[in-house]
């Protein structure tokens, strides 16, 4: 169960949609100590220990009643059932679907989505349904290396929160100009997905952006193929990069004009961009901080 | 020859002698059937070292184990193959019937032990890759 919420808390971070069943949402909570802002839909009926930055409200109603609200979910962690996860519902916003039986669940065609069952994984993409048993998700290219998949089986792979730990990593991300994983889970002594998810809680808790400085944080991007959700526009970019500069704004805006058109690889958007790996990379993470990117996975694990 | 190693082959039905021995040994005599044996072994082999290499690269350890034995394997079926092929003759026993490939004893004996070593310590990595595999399954 622990593992289950730490995989789907760094899936999370990437903006990657995953369902899970409702008690894993429950330690997800509690994993991260409530730091997350948190809306729990109407559709979903759950109490959750850590309260304080959950609101519970009907997110269909309350969008409706003002649509100038959704800018202001962006960075809010939505939990919705799986009846409420529709086309409806907006595509950027950051998703945790709630099922009894994530493996069934239906996904939204239009954003693929990871559905956490006990004893496998299933990937549903644009009509395709791939099943994954855990110990199989290192083949899962190259989001296996971002959560860490060779390790999700072993009994310290789940986060355990420390308010210390998450103070040293606040003073490193904040002493440091450029940062990595690595480094900061060797600084740390913490697994590499711990850090990760302890840059999350850095950026929910102080609302601020961190990531675009971790040059290793989306990296490999090598067998992904990366596209823009539908309704991210150019303003959206423009937005989201405003405090960054004008050459990270020039940049993304030129990734996002390739986006635009579909799902590429790295090479491609390289290629058509002009960009460096490195500058492309920092961009990507960035975006998918407000979860403006939508991802196609290659599994191929191996024949025999 | 007073001192061969001799593999009765027959065309039909299977030797009881060491089937790398037939399998690959056969190929340099143009027989169809030997000869796409030994393409499908190599395929395998080839296949095998693929897997074998993408296992280490995300740290699967039996499935690594598990194809790193198949490779073992087939090394051994082409060490003695090699040996039928490069010292071996063909020798017919009845007319149209039954062969039989002498290989000269010193070197036929050794490239016999190396592949029965090899055929052991393949088979054994392949029953630790797949326990540990099995392991792993019942473990989720």
């Amino acid at each position: 169960m622990d593992s289950r919420a730490t995989l789907a808390c760094l899936l999370l971070s990437y903006g990657i949609p995953v369902c899970v069943e409702p008690e894993v949402v429950r330690k997800i909570n509690e994993l991260t100590r409530g730091i997350v802002p948190t809306v729990l839909d109407a559709s979903v009926d759950l109490e959750l220990e850590y309260e304080e930055n959950v609101l519970y409200t009907d997110l269909t109603d309350l969008v409706a009643f003002d649509p100038e609200l959704l800018s202001s979910l962006l960075d809010v962690l939505i939990v919705v059932d799986e009846e409420a996860f529709t086309e409806e519902l907006p595509e950027v916003l950051h998703v945790l679907v709630v099922s009894s039986s994530p493996g069934r669940v239906r996904s939204n065609p239009s954003v693929p989505l990871l559905s956490l069952g006990r004893r496998r994984a299933f990937y549903l993409g644009r009509g395709n349904r791939l099943s994954i048993p855990y110990s199989e998700l290192r083949y899962l290219e190259d989001v296996a290396v971002w959560v860490n998949a060779r390790d999700v089986l072993s009994e310290d792979y789940a986060y355990r929160h420390d308010d210390t730990l998450l103070r040293l990593a606040l003073d490193l991300v904040e002493d440091r100009l450029n940062l990595s994983v690595s480094d900061l889970s060797r600084s740390l002594s913490v697994p590499s997905h711990w850090a990760r998810i302890l840059i999350f809680l850095i950026e929910k808790s102080e609302e601020r952006v961190v990531r675009h400085r971790v040059w290793d944080w989306m990296e490999p991007v090598d067998k992904t193929l990366f596209s823009v959700k539908e309704s991210v526009d150019e303003s959206f970019v423009m937005t989201v990069t405003d405090e960054l500069g004008v050459r990270f704004q020039a940049w993304a805006y030129s990734l996002y004009q390739e986006l635009s058109s579909g799902y590429l690889t790295w090479k491609e958007l390289c290629r058509r961009t002009g960009l460096g790996r490195g500058e492309l990379v920092k961009v990507l993470s960035l975006l998918s901080r407000f979860n403006a990117l939508t991802y196609k996975f290659r599994y191929t694990p191996p024949s025999i | 020859m007073a001192w061969t190693v001799i593999v009765r082959v027959q065309p039909e039905g299977s030797p009881a002698a060491a089937p790398g021995l037939y399998v690959l040994g056969l190929a340099s005599h143009h027989h169809a059937l030997p000869v796409t044996l030994a393409v499908s072994v190599a395929v395998i082999g080839v296949l095998s070292a693929y897997n074998a290499y993408r296992a280490a690269s995300a740290g699967d350890r039996p499935r690594m184990l598990l194809n790193l034995g198949l490779v073992v394997n087939v090394v051994g079926m082409m060490v003695v193959g090699f040996s039928a092929y490069r010292w071996g003759r063909l020798v017919p026993v009845t007319p149209g019937h039954a062969h039989e490939v002498t290989v000269p004893l010193g070197l036929g004996t050794a490239c016999y032990l190396a592949w029965l070593a090899l055929f052991l310590l393949g088979n054994a990595l392949v029953i630790v890759g797949v326990v540990l595999l099995t392991r792993r399954r019942l473990r989720l």
